[in-house]
């Protein structure tokens, strides 16, 4: 049985060479009971290094994973992927945050 | 500090403790230094450690990806250093962490930038984690006894006359050398846990 893939679509700013944000897809394995934080550690540890997320418990509890999916603010760790047609996630939380 | 119970959430109080000891002991070494100035030492190592970092790790182009070598430090202390060990999976554990300590001197930092780089800040915690996690088997291995969430299937009673002791791990350029301290026995006694 061939794997499904998931595309996540992400915001990535890189200060020291790009003169603004833009998107990046990438395709990870989907699996059923996957959360949208699963999907972006996927993408570090096994594609691209590079992408960074903030996040620290992966259990709902510290609210450090918090970012724009699908234009709504939530937990990473808690929204799970099957939930999403579209993820836009900007590698930096929220509007507000550095 | 826990004792033989250093279960899930007791870092908290691990953190607490260990991390006044170790600010105490940092703020008394630095003192015992001259005065901030070209020379000294702690600024000697921190320009050694920039230099090791920003000219040696991240210029690496060719090389393993440090996320391999953390995956397989985990999976290696999970499977061989759990909560069932015996010499065997031990002798295995010293050998695992002794082979990712060589490969991650060939890591790579594929992210190069100077901002917000957490692959770097994970390269930098995974040269301590493999420090910390060898101390394990190799302490483990000497322990000859089972003790709360140390269980030997080799030595499964507990053994206070050999073991009521703390394992005490010191650096050195090879394996960590494993040496002991007293227990300091106050209000609660040593008891058999039978429940």
């Amino acid at each position: 049985m061939s794997q499904d893939l998931a595309t996540i679509r992400v915001t990535r700013y890189r200060p020291e060479k790009d003169s603004k944000p833009y998107f990046q897809e990438y395709k990870v394995p989907y699996r059923q009971d996957m959360v949208v934080l699963d999907a972006l550690n996927y993408i570090k540890t096994e594609i691209d290094g590079s992408l960074t997320y903030r996040w620290s418990c992966r259990m709902g509890v510290c609210g450090s994973c918090g970012a724009n999916i699908d234009g709504e603010p939530k937990l990473t760790c808690a929204s799970f992927l099957h939930d999403s047609k579209v993820e836009q996630l900007p590698s930096s939380p929220w509007p507000t945050s550095p | 500090m826990n004792g033989a119970n250093r279960l899930g959430s007791n870092s908290l109080t691990e953190c607490l403790v260990f991390g006044a000891a170790a600010g105490k002991a940092a703020a008394e070494y630095a003192l015992k230094l001259n005065s901030p100035s070209f020379g000294n030492p702690v600024q000697g190592e921190a320009m050694m450690e920039e230099k090791r970092i920003f000219d040696q790790l991240l210029k690496h182009e060719q090389g393993e990806r440090i996320s391999s070598i953390r995956t397989e430090m985990q999976e290696g202390m999970d499977k061989h250093v759990g909560i069932y060990r015996d010499e065997n999976s031990l002798k295995e554990g010293c050998r695992i962490i002794g082979d990712l300590k060589t490969r991650l001197k060939n890591g790579i930092v594929e992210d190069k930038d100077h901002v917000y780089n957490t692959e770097l800040v994970a390269a930098l915690e995974l040269d301590f984690m493999l420090d910390v996690a060898e101390t394990m088997p190799y302490s483990a291995i000497l322990r000859h006894e089972s003790r709360g969430a140390h269980y030997r299937t080799d030595y499964t009673k507990r053994d206070d006359t050999n073991f009521l002791k703390h394992s005490v791990a010191y650096k050195t350029a090879g394996p960590p050398r494993i040496d002991y301290l007293p227990v300091t026995i106050t209000r609660w006694k040593p008891e058999e846990r039978v429940y």
